[in-house]
Parts: C-alpha cells; structure tokens; sequence
C-alpha cells in the first residue's frame, strides 16, 4: 500500500540565505503526516542555508533548518511548533567571513556586558557565516572565536555588525616525527 | 500659484496618510467576512484559492521623495529616491477545501474568523498579543479546540474558552 501521508519531506530542500519562515513553509508543503505553526515575525531575521536531503523526516528537518539559533522546537503528535526563546525586539546580526571572504561557520559569539562582563547572550554562526543574537541590551562586550581564527573581542552596539573578517591564527608545532615500517614478506 | 502650492500640501498629507495605513493595517476591514464568504463558496474545491492576499506585497516604499512630486494634469509623477525602504511582509490567507492556512497573519484577525465561525466573541486581555503574527493551518471542519490547543503550544499564547467567548490572556 502506498503511503500518501509520508513522514518524510518530499525531495530535496536546498536553501541558500532564505528567511527561517520561508524554509519552514517550504517544509510544511512538503508533506501532509505533519503542521507546522510558527511565529513569523519573531523567526524573519533568521536565515537558513542547508540542504535538506530527501527522506529525513519532517520533525529532523525543521531541526536542521533552525541549527544553533535560539529557536524551540516542540512535536506534538501531528504539530510541530517553532518559536524564538529569546523574546528581544533588537538582535546583533552580522556576517563572518575569513581573508579569503569565506564564510566563517560554526563560529561561537559570546555577548558579556561592557561593565562587569556578566554573560548576556551568545550563538553560533551559520554555513553562511550569518549570526542572529537576540538581546535586550543597547550594547555589549561581544566575542567571536573559532578554531583556526583569531579571536576577536570588541564592545559593539546591539544592531546589525554587517561583514566581520576574521583573521587566520597560525600554529607553530615545536618538532614533528614521521616514522614508518618498508612492508617484509615472511618467508 | 496659490492653487498649486494647496494642492502640493494635500498631496504630501494624503500620502503620508496612505503610507501610514499601508504599514499599520495591512488586511481591509471586511477581509474577515471575504474569508467566510469563499470557504462557504469554495467547501468543494480541490484547489488552494487566494481569498485574501493583502498588504500589497513586499511593498517597497522607496523613499518617495515629496520635493520631487509635481501635479500635472492627468495625474501625479512621483520620483522615488532609494534613500528608504519599509518592507511589509506578505501577509494570506487561503483555503482548500475545509483546511485554512493563515500566514504572518496577527492572532487578533486569526481569532476573530475562527469565532465567526464557532460564533463566539474574541477578547483581548493582553493587548500585545494582538500583534502578534502567525504561521498555521485551521480545519473549519475540526472542533474549536483544537485550534485553540495547537495555539496554546505557544509560549507567548494563552487562550482560554468559555462558552460565548474566546479570551486572548
């Protein structure tokens, strides 16, 4: 028997910077086993690029499209609810990218306050270098770090920081050893 | 030359007003009935009709620059400028067959078509949740509640029922 109400999403999904409610309402066309409802005016600033590949399940999907933003995904039985946790009006958004205007992923971007460097809020950037870090505050003591770059540490308003360029950090290894064995036949 | 500087000043007041309405009431006042005048007319259609996709679109207010307008005869010539740009999301609503789909559309005009159809009125407690906008899906055919539970799975929404009414807390 054919299954009409597959679990699955249907194809593939390739998203590339579209909004996170445009890419969940792509999602929730492409099958009928689940809904999804969402805040829309809460999830506009975030974006997604991923490709979803086809056969994930819908639930595993929406998971992927919202990564590391401070988003909340719940299933109950046929609905899928996604809404941000974090309820700031104002966001510091940005793009990371390298010397090479690569962009910069899985980058950790920590907010502190200026005075006490109390944390306040943090993310992760994107495949696309994009970050969204909602926060309540006016400005913060914001630090980026990723494996392979310098860290940067500087105190910015709470708006949009537009393309941040990373520099690379170089690694001295004090003395490497390659040893290896010729293969012998036993006789 | 009186007559035109008048005309020039009621235009820059018209359009503001315009641009106004445009951002602060995206849906026409009688969407709600549009709506429940193409579900009664559309129960047997297999297709997903538009039945109100308003706000005008990405509306791209270019910065119309008001210095540049002139009046001329058979109309107004607008100059727009890239200097701003507001953009309003669009917001639909559509049906197919007994199923709703609301998208970016505020939870007061939301409940205010569901109670239509249940005939029950809608209360505010809490007036920012008026504003705020939703993604969801509505089966006409399904009981109140269940609409009401998928919404309540929202943090920032609380609804209860009683017997006449809805009340947004």
């Amino acid at each position: 028997m054919i299954c009409t109400f597959s679990s699955q999403v249907n194809g593939q999904h390739v998203f590339k910077g579209t909004s996170l409610s445009k890419a969940l309402v792509e999602l929730d066309q492409s099958t009928k086993r689940y809904d999804i409802s969402f805040i829309s005016d809460e999830l506009e600033d975030f974006t997604v690029t991923k490709t979803i590949k086809r056969g994930r399940s819908l639930p595993d999907a929406v998971r992927e499209v919202c990564g590391f933003y401070p988003v909340k995904v719940s299933v109950k039985g046929r609905d899928i609810l996604v809404e941000c946790i974090q309820k700031d009006r104002t966001k510091l958004t940005g793009r990371l990218v390298g010397p090479d205007r690569q962009p910069v992923a899985y980058a950790n971007i920590t907010l502190s306050s200026p005075s006490d460097t109390a944390y306040i809020g943090g993310g992760v950037s994107n495949e696309a270098g994009d970050f969204v870090i909602p926060c309540s505050a006016a400005q913060a003591r914001v630090r980026i770090s990723c494996v392979g770059f310098k860290t940067i540490e500087r105190v910015m308003p709470i708006s949009d920081a537009g393309t941040i360029r990373m520099q690379m950090e170089d690694y001295y290894l004090n003395n490497i050893t390659v040893s290896g064995r010729m293969p012998t036949e036993d006789a | 030359m009186n007559d035109r500087r008048y005309e020039d000043a009621a235009l820059r007041e018209a359009l503001g007003r315009i641009s106004n309405q445009i951002e602060q009431e995206p849906l026409p006042e009688d969407f709600e009935q549009q709506v429940m005048n193409r579900m009664a007319s559309t129960k047997s259609s297999r297709r997903w009709t538009l039945v109100a996709a308003v706000s005008i679109g990405v509306l791209m207010l270019s910065g119309i620059s008001l210095a540049a307008l002139q009046l001329r005869n058979q109309g107004v010539v607008k100059t727009p400028s890239s200097e701003t740009h507001h953009v309003v999301k669009l917001q639909t609503i559509e049906t197919k067959d007994s199923i709703v789909r609301f998208d970016n559309v505020p939870l007061d005009s939301l409940l205010t078509i569901v109670g239509k159809h249940y005939g029950r009125t809608v209360i505010f407690h809490n007036e920012q949740s008026r504003h705020i906008h939703l993604y969801t899906k509505w089966d006409t055919t399904a009981p109140l509640n269940q609409i009401i539970d998928r919404l309540n799975g929202f943090e920032k929404v609380s609804i209860r029922l009683t017997d006449n009414l809805i009340i947004s807390e």
